[in-house]
């Protein structure tokens, strides 16, 4: 038997090395691996490649802000119903960091072919009469060997370290993702490292958690942090809602270019995810349950 | 202006519904309450086989009875049929297997072309966009309703800056040259002042419907080129009261809607 993989955020994260590929689940402002994303940020790492699920939000936005991201892979990236994302709209405008300017397709063919390690997937005619072909040279054609018609291409994607949230995990690494579901599974078998923060961690004497219910399996999972409110500020489906005064309280930072004040406040003030618990109280983070067992 | 018994938005959601077809299957993106209103109200009234799923969560047919400012929340999920996954939507795009999205833009042109990506040029944005995200699929819808809920002619320009996802292209039989001839342009246009189509030759933005608190000349000064009108324009009557109940007592049962600012 091998040992636990139970870990904590810190130690989950201290081995992405400057420079590494992330595959970052999330959707939104659900179901982020905050307490990992913001124990890189504490560490300071650079340098990173990011390719986040086709929808994202925050933890892109704060990852650019504190000077962690080199290259991203662009198909959404913004607050939702809370507007534009700040940081990346502004390091995109001053080229401070590298757009790979992406879309769906782009991240979730491209994950599925990097998942069965496809060299790449043609498309039927979708990019043509679209301006994407014309500023990413990823996006190429050939000849279907079997029709003779011209194809678009687009290449696998594969990344160092998949971080994902979870709700319920067990010791082995097997996790449950409510909400958006499954292409965290894609993600996670296109991902060298699989790294899971999760709400909860299942006691090694509790019954067998239900196999329908896991979307990574254990077998791929390298470490487990636990990480109680761990997609905070975001929500976590089933567990809590998203906190929206401190979304809001970050989105009007980062429009005024004071998002070094949100980090000093929430991240590198303290030592570790617990600090950042400790930091806003029971009171706030029990005010966020949401309970649908 | 909307008399103040009834928001643009609540309107809005009763006229896209009017114009949803029953039997179709589609979707609707993020943050997009009022199409998700308004097919839930189709639904309700006279297309009850309508299906839509709900991008960003992936909810079939949720039974929509309060709104969520975000469509990935965890209780539009939990009242849906079935949850798709990102696997399941771009198999459904691209196989065409939807009869129609909805879509938008920072920027819709007169022959329909969506941008997302930025505006300016490329190499140097003047606005960085949030990005082009299911937009190529306009290529794989067998027809588009394209939404906004700001109409002004920064948002509705001549052409495009970038083409994130392909409208009517250039008008006239440019579209059917590129896509897979099942996959039709955009169908309507939505906005809070009127309802738009396409006119069948030229494939031109044409206003076939007025809102009540507008006119054709608003409306005309409120794009940014110059807009064909239908000949049999319609003014567009204030929603009827049984309506107006439904999507208050069914479907927008906190209100969202009506809390929309009046003006349009």
């Amino acid at each position: 038997m091998s040992a636990s993989k139970v870990t904590t955020p810190e130690e989950a994260v201290a081995g992405i090395p400057d420079g590494a590929t992330i595959a970052l689940g999330g959707v939104h402002s659900h179901n982020g691996p905050m307490a990992l994303v913001n124990a890189l940020i504490r560490r300071g790492v650079k340098d990173l490649e990011l390719i986040p699920t086709p929808s994202a939000g925050p933890p892109v936005d704060m990852l650019i802000a504190a000077g962690c991201v080199r290259r991203l892979h662009v198909s959404y990236v913004g607050l939702e119903f809370l507007g534009m994302a700040p940081n990346y709209r502004r390091a995109a405008e001053s080229k401070a960091i590298e757009i790979v300017e992406a879309d769906e397709a782009w991240i979730v063919y491209g994950f599925r072919a990097g998942a069965s390690r496809l060299p790449f997937l043609p498309l039927p005619a979708l990019y043509e009469g679209t301006d994407l072909p014309k500023v990413n040279d990823g996006i190429r054609t050939t000849t279907d060997p079997y029709t003779g018609n011209t194809v678009t291409t687009i290449p696998a994607l594969r990344a160092d370290y998949g971080l994902f949230h979870a709700q319920v995990t067990d010791r082995k690494g097997n996790a449950q993702i409510f909400g958006q579901r499954r292409f965290e599974d894609v993600m996670a078998k296109a991902s060298d490292h699989v790294v899971i923060s999760s709400d909860e961690i299942l006691d090694e004497y509790a019954p067998a958690p239900d196999p329908r219910l896991v979307s990574i399996p254990g077998a791929i999972v390298e470490s487990v942090a636990h990480a109680p409110y761990g997609s905070h500020p975001l929500s976590s489906p089933g567990h809590y809602g998203y906190d929206r005064e401190q979304l809001v309280e970050y989105r009007d930072l980062a429009a005024q270019d004071r998002t070094k004040e949100y980090l000093e406040k929430y991240v590198y003030s303290v030592d570790d995810h617990l600090g950042y618990l400790d930091k806003l109280g029971a009171r706030r983070l029990l005010g966020l349950q949401q309970t649908f067992r | 202006m909307p008399e103040p018994s009834y928001t643009w938005a609540e309107m809005m959601a009763i006229s896209i519904s009017h114009e949803m077809q029953d039997g179709d299957f589609g979707s609707v993106g993020a943050a997009s309450h009022i199409p998700a209103a308004a097919l839930r109200l189709a639904q309700l009234t006279h297309a009850p086989n309508l299906s839509f799923f709900c991008g960003g969560s992936g909810a079939m047919n949720p039974k929509i009875q309060r709104l969520t400012e975000s469509s990935a929340d965890y209780r539009n999920l939990v009242t849906s049929e079935y949850h798709f996954s990102l696997d399941d939507v771009v198999d459904f795009e691209t196989a065409m297997r939807f009869d129609f999205a909805f879509l938008g833009g920072m920027q819709i042109d007169k022959h329909g072309n969506l941008n997302m990506a930025m505006i300016g040029d490329w190499d140097k944005p003047k606005v960085r966009g949030p990005g082009t995200i299911g937009l190529i699929f306009l290529g794989g819808f067998k027809t588009s309703y394209i939404y906004t809920e700001h109409h002004s002619p920064k948002i509705f320009v001549d052409k495009v800056d970038f083409i994130s996802g392909a409208g009517w292209l250039d008008g006239g039989d440019a579209r059917g040259k590129v896509f897979r001839p099942e996959s039709d342009g955009p169908r309507r246009v939505f906005t809070p002042l009127g309802v738009f189509d396409f006119e069948p030759e030229s494939k031109r933005m044409r206003l076939i419907k007025v809102h009540p608190w507008t006119s054709v000349a608003k409306i005309q000064a409120a794009t940014g080129f110059e807009l064909l009108i239908a000949d049999d324009l319609q003014i567009v009557e204030a929603p009827d009261e049984h309506e107006l109940d439904l999507l208050r007592t069914q479907v927008d049962r906190e209100g969202v809607l009506r809390r929309y600012p009046s003006a349009a």
